[in-house]
C-alpha cells in the first residue's frame, strides 16, 4: 500500500485528475477459493493522457478496467471519475455515465452482427437519445473518422478485424466521451493491423483530447503513449512516464515475455 | 474543475426498440421460428377447438330447429295416445307456462282452477331442480341415499317422518350442490304430498281423454287424424279434451302430412311390379329396398311421374289377374259374393297414390332431408357433462397442458438466444443500454413472434375446425359458421398467443437484464 502511494505522488504537478482510485481492491469468492484480483490499487490519471497498463496475464488489468469503468464495483476502496464517487451512482446515472462518458473499446470488437457498421456506430446515440438523422449524420463522420466511410453499409461478417475494430472505435466515440478504455485492442490483430489501431488511438488522443487508458501487451504502444503502469498479482508494480522509462533500453518490467 | 454531471439515463421510445428488435429478429429467423412454431401450434390446437365446439353447437340448434316439427309430431302422438305417469307429467308441468295450451288441459283434465294449476306448476319446477341433482349422483350416493326408488316415489320416501334429517346428513358424503336448504327442502315435500291428489286427478283426466281419443278415431291412426280436415281434427281433439294453438296445430298438421305420405310412397313396394322396376332402375336386388332408395328417385318431379307410372302398370296388372281369377272362379260357377271373398288376400288391393308428381318430390325431399338429419343428429357430441368454456374437460386439460408446454418450450428457446447473446447483451449495457431496455428488447421479441405464430395458428385452427366440422356435417357446417364468434375466438386466440409468448419471456428477459456488463470483456 506504502509503496503504490509512492509511485503515485511521483506523477508530475498540476494536470487535472479525471480518474482517481484509492485503494481498489477486488475479491472474487469462488466456492471456498478467494482470488485476490485486485491488492490496492490508488492512482491518478490526468485528463488527456495516454496512459497504458501492462503486465503479465492474470495480472488483473481487466479487473482494473472493469471498477474505473464502472462496470463492477470494488470489494474495498473507491474510483472517483471526475471528482464523481462511482459507488454512489444509481444504475440508472451509471448507464448514462457508460452511454456518454466512457467509451469502451473491446478485444473482440464487440460489435452487434446483424447491425451495419453506421447501425453499430450510432446505437450509443439511442440510447443518449439523438435523433436518427443527426446520429445518421455524426456516424458517418466519425466512420469517416475512422476511414471507413465507404463501408457504412457493411455488417461485420463483411469486414476485416483491423476493420472491426476501427467501427469500435468510432462507436466508443458516439457521444463523444472523456475517456476511452481499451481492453487489449489490438490482441486479435496482428502487427502491421495493431500499428494502424496504435496510430488511430494516438490521433484522437492528441486531436480530440480524449484520455486514453490501454491495457496491452504490446511493446511497440510504449511508443505512443505518455505514461505506462505495470500491474503484477494484482498491485502496481510501477508507473512511470515515457522519458523515465526510454532512457533505460529494454527490459523494463523484465519479467514479461510475450 | 469541471465536473461530469450524471443525470439519468432516459429510456427508449417504444419505435426505437421494435425497430431493434425486428433487426435481431431477421437476423436470428430460425431461432426465431422456434418460438412462432411452438406458439402456432398451441393456437391452432386452441383455435381448433374453440372452433369446432362453436360450429358443432350452432349445428346442433340447427338440426334441432330444422327437426322440431317431427319431435312436435311424436310429442302429440304420445300425448293423444298414452296415458302419462307421474315422472312425464311433472317434466310437462315444470315446462308448461301460464296460461299456455298444457296449463289450460291440465286445468280440463283434473278439473282445476288456475291457481291449483299454478300450484302444480311451482311444484314441477322444484320436483325438477332436485331430480336434477339426484341424476347427477353416482349409482353408489343415489342408492345409499334413497335406494333404487325412481321419480314421486322418492319424494314420498323422503315425506316419512325423519327420513328428510337423515337425508340431509347423508347428504354431507356427497358431492355436488345440493339445491336450497333444509327448509326449502321440507316446504316442497309438504307442498308435494298436499298436490298428489290434484296430480292424481290430472292423471285420471288425461287417462280418460286419451280413452275418448281412441274411440272417437275407431282404430284410425292419430297421425291420419292430424293430417286430414283441419277443422274435423281440431273438432276431435277438443271433444276429447286436448288443446293445440293455432300455430302448433299448422306445424303439427303439415308434418303429419308429410308423414302420412310419405307413407303412403314407400306404400308402393308393396306391388310387385313397382318392386321390381324399381330394383331395376337401381340395380339392386329387391331384397335390398330401402324407403331411402323409393325417396331418393321421388325427389325429382321427374322420377316421381316414372314412380306414378310404374303404379299404373302394377295397378292395371293386378286389375288383369283380378278379372282373371274372377273370371277363372266365375267358370266354376262361384256366386259373385263368394268370388269377391275368394280374392280377398289373393290379389294385392289397389290404392291409387293420388299425390301429384310435385308432391311426390317435395315429400321425398323432406324425408330425405329428415333421414340426413337424424343421422347427423346422432353424431352430435353429447351436451352435458361439467364444461369449461364449453369444453369437456378433458379438451379443456388437453389445452391448459398444450399451453403449458407452449410456455416451457418458448421460455427454453428464449433462454438459448439470451446465453447466445450474452456478449450482445453485455456490450448493451456497456454502451448505455439499461435494463429496462433490455427487459423490453426480449419481452417485444417473444410478442412479436407470438404474434406471427398466433396469425398463423389461428388460420391453421380455423381450417382444421371447419375441415373437422365439414366432415362430419357437410354443407350444414358451412350453412352454420358461426362468423362474429369465430371471430371473436380468433382475436381471443391470437391475444392468447401473444400473452403466452410474452408471459415465456419475462424470466429469460430478467436474466439478460441482469447480466454484468463487464462479461463484454470476458475473452474465450
Ligand atoms: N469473474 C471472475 N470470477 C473469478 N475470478 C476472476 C474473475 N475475473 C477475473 N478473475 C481472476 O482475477 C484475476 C485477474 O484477472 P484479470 O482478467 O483482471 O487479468 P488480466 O490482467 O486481464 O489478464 P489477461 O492479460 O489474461 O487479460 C485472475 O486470477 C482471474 O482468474
Ligand atoms: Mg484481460
Amino acid at each position: 500500500m506504502s509503496e503504490t502511494t509512492a509511485t503515485t505522488s511521483t506523477a508530475g504537478g498540476t494536470k487535472p485528475v479525471i480518474i482517481r482510485t484509492i485503494g481498489l481492491q477486488k475479491h472474487y469468492q469462488m466456492g471456498q477459493v478467494t482470488t485476490q484480483a485486485l491488492r490496492g490499487v490508488s492512482v491518478e490519471i490526468y485528463r488527456g493522457e495516454f496512459i497504458c497498463i501492462m503486465g503479465p496475464s492474470g495480472s488483473g488489468k481487466s479487473t482494473f478496467f472493469n471498477m474505473v469503468g464502472g462496470l463492477d464495483s470494488p470489494t474495498h476502496g473507491r474510483v472517483f471519475i471526475d471528482e464523481v464517487d462511482v459507488a454512489q451512482l444509481s444504475a440508472v446515472e451509471l448507464a448514462f455515465l457508460r452511454c456518454r462518458k466512457i467509451g469502451y473499446i473491446f478485444q473482440q470488437y464487440n460489435l452487434v452482427q446483424y447491425m451495419t457498421a453506421l447501425e453499430n456506430v450510432t446505437v450509443p446515440m439511442a440510447f443518449a437519445g439523438v435523433e436518427s438523422d443527426e446520429a445518421r449524420e455524426r456516424g458517418l463522420a466519425l466512420l469517416d473518422l475512422v476511414g471507413l466511410k465507404e463501408r457504412w453499409f457493411h455488417k461485420p461478417i463483411e469486414m476485416s478485424g483491423g476493420q472491426q475494430q476501427r467501427v469500435a472505435i468510432a462507436r466508443s466515440m458516439a457521444n463523444n466521451p472523456q475517456v476511452l478504455l481499451c481492453d487489449e485492442p489490438t490482441g486479435n490483430l496482428d502487427l502491421k493491423t495493431g500499428a494502424e489501431i496504435h496510430a488511430l488511438l494516438k490521433r484522437l488522443n492528441t486531436e480530440r483530447n480524449v484520455t486514453i487508458i490501454c491495457a496491452t501487451h504490446d511493446h511497440r504502444l510504449l511508443n505512443i503513449c505518455d505514461r505506462m503502469m505495470w500491474i503484477r498479482d494484482g498491485q502496481v508494480q510501477r508507473l512511470a512516464r515515457r522519458d523515465e522509462v526510454t532512457v533505460e533500453t529494454g527490459g523494463i518490467g523484465g519479467d514479461e515475455h510475450e | 474543475m469541471k465536473q461530469i454531471d450524471v443525470k439519468d439515463q432516459a429510456g427508449l421510445s417504444i419505435g426505437r426498440c421494435l425497430k431493434l428488435t425486428a433487426q435481431g429478429i431477421r437476423y436470428r429467423l430460425v431461432r426465431s421460428l422456434i418460438t412462432v412454431v411452438i406458439v402456432a401450434l398451441a393456437v391452432a390446437f386452441l383455435m381448433m377447438m374453440l372452433s369446432t365446439s362453436y360450429i358443432d353447437r350452432q349445428v346442433a340448434q340447427d338440426i334441432h330447429r330444422r327437426t322440431n316439427a317431427q319431435r312436435l309430431l311424436a310429442d302429440w302422438v304420445d300425448t293423444l295416445t298414452v296415458p302419462m305417469n307421474e315422472t312425464n307429467l311433472a317434466a310437462k308441468l315444470s315446462q308448461a307456462c301460464c296460461g299456455g295450451a298444457f296449463w289450460r288441459e291440465v286445468g280440463k283434465w283434473g278439473g282445476l282452477s288456475d291457481e291449483q294449476v299454478a300450484r302444480l306448476h311451482e311444484v314441477g319446477l322444484a320436483e325438477q331442480d332436485y331430480e336434477r341433482f339426484l341424476a347427477r349422483l353416482k349409482p353408489g350416493e343415489r342408492s345409499s341415499l334413497i335406494g333404487s326408488r325412481e321419480g314421486g316415489a322418492v319424494f314420498v320416501f323422503l315425506s316419512e317422518p325423519g327420513r328428510a334429517d337423515e337425508f340431509l346428513k347423508d347428504l354431507k358424503n356427497v358431492r355436488g350442490s345440493f339445491p336450497g336448504d333444509k327448509a326449502q327442502l321440507q316446504a316442497f315435500l309438504k307442498d308435494f304430498q298436499s298436490t298428489a291428489d290434484l296430480r292424481q286427478r290430472v292423471l285420471t283426466g288425461h287417462a280418460a281423454a286419451v280413452a275418448a281419443m281412441a274411440q272417437a278415431i275407431h282404430g284410425q291412426k292419430v297421425t291420419e287424424l292430424l293430417a286430414s280436415d283441419s277443422a274435423q281434427t281440431r273438432d276431435v281433439l277438443q271433444r276429447s279434451g286436448f288443446f293445440v294453438d293455432e300455430i302448433e296445430f299448422a306445424v303439427l298438421q303439415g308434418q303429419a302430412r308429410l308423414e302420412v305420405d310419405a307413407t303412403r310412397l314407400v306404400g308402393l313396394l308393396r306391388y310387385k311390379a313397382v318392386r321390381g322396376a324399381v330394383a331395376r332402375r337401381e340395380s339392386v336386388s329387391i331384397s335390398e329396398l330401402t324407403p331411402g332408395i323409393v325417396f331418393g328417385i321421388a325427389s325429382s318431379v321427374k322420377g316421381a311421374t316414372w314412380l306414378k307410372e310404374q303404379m299404373a302398370t302394377a295397378l292395371q296388372e293386378n286389375q288383369n289377374a283380378r278379372k282373371e281369377m274372377a273370371d277363372a272362379l266365375a267358370k266354376e260357377g262361384k256366386t259373385a259374393p263368394e268370388i269377391e271373398k275368394a280374392l280377398v288376400g289373393i290379389t294385392e288391393t289397389t290404392e291409387p297414390l293420388d299425390l301429384s308428381p310435385e308432391r311426390i318430390a317435395e315429400v321425398s325431399q323432406a324425408e330425405l332431408r329428415n333421414q340426413k338429419l337424424s343421422a347427423l343428429e346422432s353424431k352430435l357430441p353429447a351436451q352435458d357433462g361439467p364444461t369449461l368454456l364449453g369444453f369437456s374437460s378433458m379438451t379443456a386439460w388437453l389445452i391448459i397442458i398444450s399451453f403449458l408446454v407452449c410456455v416451457v418450450g418458448v421460455a427454453n428457446a428464449m433462454l438459448m438466444s439470451v446465453t447466445e447473446r450474452f456478449r450482445e447483451i453485455a456490450t448493451m449495457k456497456c454502451l448505455g443500454a439499461l435494463d429496462s431496455f433490455i427487459m423490453i428488447i426480449f419481452v417485444l421479441e417473444s410478442s412479436l413472434q407470438g404474434l406471427a405464430g398466433g396469425l398463423v395458428g389461428v388460420v391453421l385452427g380455423l381450417l382444421l375446425g371447419i375441415l373437422h366440422s365439414l366432415w362430419g356435417f357437410g354443407g350444414l357446417a358451412l350453412a352454420n359458421l358461426p362468423g362474429a364468434t369465430l371471430g371473436l375466438a380468433a382475436i381471443a386466440c391470437l391475444l392468447s398467443g401473444i400473452v403466452l409468448a410474452a408471459l415465456a419471456a419475462i424470466y429469460p428477459a430478467f436474466v439478460a437484464a441482469r447480466l454484468a456488463p463487464m462479461e463484454a470483456m470476458r475473452v474465450e
